[in-house]
């Protein structure tokens, strides 16, 4: 049994953002030739999340309208009143998406379906790097 | 299936690596993490000029030191530039198997004279014919966005509906198609292969929408 550990540093980019890590994701899986296990992928910020979803310009904007409805950009946040940051929406958006996904590898490689891609959401209004945790065990 | 009749590639970002990109490796090459924010923000702001015609690469290189804070001179990195530039072979193969009866247009975001030298030694005049080699530049744009997506259709003589963009910047697709115009977002080659088979555009047997399985097909 092996484990194999790595983290992926990416730039979002300021508000809404989708970015697809899938090829990362699939360069570290066969990297580590582990051909059957499971994969870890870790999200290690409050403000995003990991999902597996389409990456498809259609698909993102209608997700940020969705989320629009849910926690409003311009909405008002009572963590705002400590006067630290102002990325009330960013948090409430994150707390209804994953911050993790366990995706099978199976023969070497994740076993992820027809039109799935691992995609990190963020909402954070400043552009900051973000870090990807990801964790290969198997043999 | 909708039918598009013209194509659009962005060069930077599908063809070779952005101009942010390249700026960033040669000027700042060992800074990461939050470090680069900073560096990031400023150099996209100057390379986001280039395309609206607003400085050239002399310039663009000159500006790009002073925030970096390097001790380049403009000549050696636009040579440093262009010399470390490469093509996405990839990217290339997939673009020359697009069948004749699609008009195939480039997007050009680069200075003109550094885009003239990589043409050259890139052979892209077999890609793309002279005549369908957009310089955003040249547009005289006020902004990028929405007014590129207006002006693309237009250079080719097409509807929006009739074009297709394959751009590497995900939140200028999401801008794209809500003013109308389709996109495909470029990751990596294989799921551009992936995408345009899903449009119909390269040509293969496999069922890529449904696939036996639920595995995504190898093309």
């Amino acid at each position: 049994m092996q484990i194999k550990t790595t983290t992926l540093e990416i730039y979002p980019g300021a508000g809404y953002a989708v970015e697809n890590i899938t090829h990362l994701v699939n360069q570290f899986v066969t990297e580590t030739g582990v051909q059957e296990g499971q994969l870890v992928v870790f999200y290690k910020h409050t403000t995003g999340s990991i999902i597996i979803g389409e990456h498809e310009a259609g698909i993102i904007a209608d997700l940020e309208r969705a989320l629009e409805l849910l926690a409003p950009k311009d909405g008002q946040y009572i963590q705002h009143l400590r006067q630290i940051d102002f990325n009330g929406n960013a948090h409430i958006r994150a707390a209804f998406m994953p911050t993790s996904l366990i995706i099978p590898i199976h023969q070497g490689r994740t076993v992820l379906g027809t039109h799935q891609e691992i995609q990190v959401v963020d909402n954070h209004p400043e552009e900051l790097a973000r870090y990807v945790v990801l964790q290969v065990v198997g043999e | 299936m909708k039918v598009y009749s013209a194509i659009f590639f962005w060069f930077g970002g599908v063809l070779t690596a952005s101009l942010l990109e390249r700026t960033l490796a040669e000027l700042i090459p060992g800074v990461k993490g939050n470090a680069v924010i900073p560096f990031r923000q400023k150099i996209r702001s100057l390379a986001g000029d280039i395309p609206l015609g607003k400085i050239a690469s002399q310039q663009y290189c000159q500006q790009a030191i002073t925030v970096c804070q390097s001790n380049l001179g403009a000549p050696e990195l636009a040579s440093r530039i262009s010399a470390a530039a490469s093509l996405n072979e990839s990217v290339a193969g997939l673009i020359a198997r697009v069948p004749a009866s699609y008009e195939r247009w480039l997007v050009v975001d680069y200075p003109a004279d550094w885009y003239q030298e990589l043409a050259a030694r890139w052979k892209l005049g077999s890609l793309f014919q002279e005549n369908r080699t957009v310089f955003t530049a040249q547009l005289k744009l006020l902004r990028l966005i929405p007014d590129i997506f207006y002006h693309l259709p237009q250079e080719a003589g097409r509807a929006m509906d009739d074009c297709l963009v394959i751009d590497p910047e995900s939140a200028r697709s999401v801008e794209a198609i809500k003013h109308g115009l389709a996109t495909i977002i470029y990751v990596y080659p294989e799921r551009l292969k992936h995408e345009l088979a899903l449009q119909g555009i390269w040509q293969t047997e496999a069922n890529v929408l449904h696939p036996a399985a639920s595995e995504r097909v190898s093309l």
